[in-house]
């Protein structure tokens, strides 16, 4: 190749549109959040005011899968009944776990078997026994063979009684009245099916009894880097897809589901690895094909939260692991793509995902590989160069500061001057390393995912430490 | 190499094109940053106007809350009034009686009605939610054609919080004004429903029923099943109307509200439904209604094929007062493998209770 | 007469100062702890208890119930006449706050007035 060649200029200006196109439509993203969180502000004013219940909200069942979290179970569970809601009950379902979960639970609610007349309508690996809490009369809890998170929710939602379920993790620490704001678009729309939050990071922030107490920053910088991730990619950018009806990830940490819905499109896949996307694409897939209005909302109140790993490994085998679950939803619904019904997640969702997070990390490391290495072979000048770096670090440093403003328009949870300037320090730093290694470990995910090869979950030390019992 | 004072912009106008989309996201970068700290000044100096007012004005307003005659009222300016409501609106929300009245009293004579009939018409969309929820607290009349408008308006928080501010104002003209209306609208919150018409449900009731009766078949499934969902009661010969009609959604919707005794051989009727969710609220509804002759009838049931029908039945037998834990006992061990697994689970859970 | 004193635990700031000022007014002493933990430092620091307890239901940290049940297995609380104020008024709620050990029960939103003359009455009959 030769200096400023064609073959040369096509690649670079692909490139350049890529990180362009990237971005800005992140940052349309935004904008259409920023429509939903206007509307939010505008009834504020009702959320202000003390809350009068009338007992007639539809009744949930909570779904909490356990695999050894002997640690931390009981707190988990005694904090999802002090949820304040009209009606709910708690199903606890042990995979399996081969330490003292099951022990912990019998002891600390008073478990006795319960004669359930169980019924599969949702095929699971077997289901050993099922107990009852003497002490709370609306926790059960399953005990079951290992079978995953996916095959545990499917066991529980074999055993909910109620028309609409909330998969909820073990480790998701979440607040009094999570439960309320989660529900309420299910309120005013006949048609939900299914509504989700996104979780924030708890580092650094104070926890007691299971609820979250007061917010703080995390002192790790993988943390910190984590925060203003959330806020520019997971935050808002579901928010704005959630507005036009094309969100296709609910956070398994903490969503609210119909039922009814989720057993007709056939329950969540066992053995997947992104289960809780898998069931969200699919929902999309078979309700547009059978031509079923519906509706998926996001609801962006900080209702759960939940650590963030701290150090390089676990992050990198979280990532890993998320982009192998992406993979896995979006190849095992092909249909959706372009469909005929398709509507905003056939025909723009679904392509901006397989483009932009799934594809999207190889382009942009080949991008950035070919760039850096045209530039020191000299086929492009440095100016060309400069202004590579300079649009992608540029673009990226707006968008993380869009995030910041919507944050600070909405929530503002971070309300010391020197939270927000150690934000605004972290929003700058995140693009001079942390996306471009988060992008070579999305593509680490892609290649794994490719080779077929067997998940590794990793073991992620949970450190009940900054979990502050009560008693 | 050169140094970067020798930066030459490149020929290549889709470079040029890049280099300018990276000067200019730098540029908005440095403006949101801008607006981030702007929007952090003014949330201080608003909460610290709130601080303040509320320090000055909450003792008068508890003042009022107990029913104290309050002299001289300072002076309330202009930028503060909707702080004051704000606070005036969360006491409000917190009692009734007496105390909302004297609450209302200093409302008056601060001239906040007049304010909120203002801002109700010309306001922004949280402005007008405000004044709604005001105006119903201070049940003011003047108001009504505004509020009845806002109760016909798409925007489902508008309109429902209307309808409420409309029959805290008078129950009766809302009632007979509204009801067809709320039998249409699928998009107001029950729980906001059921809010509402908790305290006025004697003027409601008639009108719903009436309206119902105007709703056309197409209409009435839903409609009905708003009516059950509240637990508003129907006169008799209407119910039985219902009760009887071919359409399977009215059956399911009326056997929701059978309650009384009257349609107790219609209830027993659709208990032989082919269609298993008639048989279901059937059997809800006897496990209200039933008497000993409807043993039998439940426990054919506790062997039906649908897992929710056999449920209902085993929970309707608990449910009836006249049977004995013997009988129980006999009744489960007499009974096939299913309808026993059923009586164990819902023997369990009544215990557990 | 001897110092009249009630406990209050209440979480929202407003309906704090509002029971506040009215008990205040009728010559009671009051004390207003704002959440569960707070109450509860109250409740097992002293053991001089108030004359009377107005707790709510819906507490950070620990419910009200569980307060009732903390307040109950006080030796020198086991007399005191508590009574609780809810937003909620579904009978559960009713059952499961007498059951637990509660002397009465007020809905939110409240008349001050019944509220005052409720708290008469429990503390008449606790002279």
């Amino acid at each position: 190749m030769t200096p400023d060649s064609p073959l040369v200029q096509v690649i670079t200006v692909c490139v350049l549109a890529y990180f362009i196109l990237l971005n800005g439509g992140y940052l349309l993203l935004n904008f259409l959040a920023m429509f939903a969180l206007r509307r939010r502000a505008q009834e504020a004013v009702l959320d202000e005011l003390p809350q009068v219940y009338s007992a007639l909200e539809p009744p949930i069942s909570i779904l909490v899968p356990a695999y050894n979290e002997e640690a931390t179970i009981a707190a988990s569970v005694r904090s999802m009944l002090q949820l304040s809601y009209s009606e709910m009950e708690v199903i606890v379902i042990n995979d399996g776990s081969s330490d003292r979960t099951l022990q912990v639970l019998t002891d600390e609610f008073s478990l006795v078997p319960f004669p359930e007349a169980y019924r599969i309508q949702l095929e699971t690996s077997p289901v050993r026994a099922i107990y009852r809490s003497t002490r709370f009369p609306n926790l059960r809890v399953i005990d079951k063979a290992n079978g995953g998170k996916a095959d545990s929710l499917n066991a529980g939602i074999n055993a909910a009684r109620y028309p609409l379920f909330c998969g909820v993790d073990a480790d998701s620490i979440l607040q009094r009245d999570s439960l309320q704001r989660l529900v309420r678009p299910f309120l005013g729309d006949p048609h939900m099916v299914a509504s989700g939050g996104t979780v924030r990071i708890a580092n650094g922030c104070e926890v007691r009894g299971g609820f979250l107490t007061r917010v703080g920053m995390p002192r790790s910088p993988w943390a910190l880097f984590q925060v203003v991730e959330y806020l520019r990619a997971f935050l808002f950018g579901r928010l704005g897809w959630s507005v036009i009806n094309g969100m296709l990830i609910i956070s398994g940490a903490f969503g609210l589901f119909r039922k009814e819905t989720v057993v007709a499109v056939g329950g969540y896949t066992p053995k997947s690895i992104g289960e809780d996307m898998e069931l969200v694409v699919r929902m999309h897939r078979k309700l547009r094909a059978r031509g079923i209005p519906y509706k998926i909302e996001f609801v962006p109140d900080p209702v759960c939260w939940t650590e963030a790993p701290e150090d390089r490994k676990q992050l990198r085998n979280q990532r890993i692991r998320w982009q192998r679950g992406l993979s896995e939803s979006l190849s095992s619904n092909w249909g959706l793509m372009f469909s005929r019904h398709g509507g905003v997640a056939g025909w723009l969702a679904f392509p901006f995902f397989i483009l932009f997070e799934w594809l999207g990390a190889l382009v942009e490391m080949l991008g950035y590989l070919f760039m850096a290495v045209a530039w020191w072979q000299g086929w492009i000048s440095w100016e060309s160069f400069a202004i590579f770096l300079f649009v992608a670090v540029g673009l990226g440093i707006l968008l993380s500061a869009f995030g910041l403003l919507l944050e600070e328009i909405s929530f503002h949870l971070y309300q010391r001057p020197g939270q927000l300037l150690l934000l605004a320090a972290v929003v700058i730093a995140e693009n001079f390393g942390y996306r471009q290694l988060n992008s070579w470990w999305r593509l680490v995910g892609l290649y794994r995912w490719a080779r077929g090869g067997e998940a590794k979950w990793g073991v992620m030390t949970r450190k009940a430490s900054w979990q502050r019992d009560i008693t | 190499m050169e140094s970067i004072l020798d930066f030459r912009l490149p020929a290549n106008i889709y470079l040029q094109a890049a280099f300018w989309a990276g000067i200019s996201a730098l540029g908005l970068t440095l403006l949101v940053g801008l607006q981030i700290i702007a929007l952090r000044m003014s949330m201080r100096r608003t909460q610290r106007r709130e601080q303040a007012l509320t320090l000055k004005w909450r003792p008068l307003l508890n003042a009022a809350i107990a029913g104290e005659e309050l002299g001289n009222l300072p002076e309330l300016p202009w930028r503060d009034r909707v702080l004051f409501i704000k606070l005036w609106l969360h006491l409000q929300q917190a009692v009734r009686g007496e105390a909302s009245e004297g609450l209302n009293a200093i409302a008056r004579r601060l001239g906040c009605d007049e304010h909120m009939r203002k801002l109700l018409v010309s306001g922004n969309r949280a402005e007008r939610l405000l004044a709604t929820l005001a105006l119903g607290h201070m049940r003011d009349r003047e108001s009504w054609p505004a509020l009845a408008r806002a109760v016909h308006a798409a925007d489902s928080a508008s309109s429902v919080h209307a309808l409420w501010a409309l029959v805290q104002t008078d129950a009766a003209r809302a009632a007979y004004e509204m009801a067809p209306l709320l039998l249409r609208r699928d998009d107001w919150p029950l729980s906001q429903l059921g809010n509402i018409l908790q305290n006025a449900r004697s003027e409601w009731q008639p009108v719903l029923a009436e309206a119902l009766s105007r709703t056309s078949p197409e209409e009435l499934p839903p409609a009905l099943r708003l009516v059950a969902a509240l637990r508003i009661d129907l006169p008799q010969a209407q119910l039985q109307a219902y009760l009887d009609s071919p359409h399977v959604d009215v059956v399911l919707a009326a056997l929701r509200l059978a309650r009384s005794p009257h349609v107790i051989g219609q209830v027993r009727r659709h208990l032989e439904s082919t269609d298993w969710r008639i048989r279901l609220q059937a059997v809800r509804a006897l496990g209200e209604l039933g008497d000993r002759s409807d043993v039998a009838r439940l426990r054919t049931l506790l062997s039906d094929p649908e897992w929710w029908v056999r449920y209902r039945a085993a929970q309707a037998l608990l449910a009836l007062p006249f049977l004995t834990e013997a009988e129980l006992a006999q009744l489960r061990d007499s009974s096939d493998r299913y309808a026993a697994d059923m009586l164990t689970q819902v023997l369990a859970e009544k215990e557990a209770a | 007469m001897p110092e009249t004193s009630i406990l209050v635990i209440e979480d929202d700031e407003h309906i704090g100062q509002i029971l506040t000022f009215i008990l205040q007014r009728q010559g009671y002493q009051t004390t207003l702890a704002a959440d569960g933990l707070a109450a509860r430092k109250a409740i097992v620091s002293t053991d001089t208890p108030p004359s009377l307890v107005l707790l709510d239901v819906m507490l950070p940290y620990i419910d009200g119930f569980e307060l009732v049940h903390i307040i109950r297995e006080r030796e020198a609380w086991k007399d005191v006449p508590i009574v609780m104020l809810t937003a909620k008024h579904t009978e559960k709620d009713i059952v499961r706050a007498l059951d637990e050990g509660a002397n009465d029960y007020v809905v939110k939103p409240f008349q001050p007035n019944e509220l005052l003359a409720r708290v008469r009455r429990h503390l008449k009959e606790q002279a």
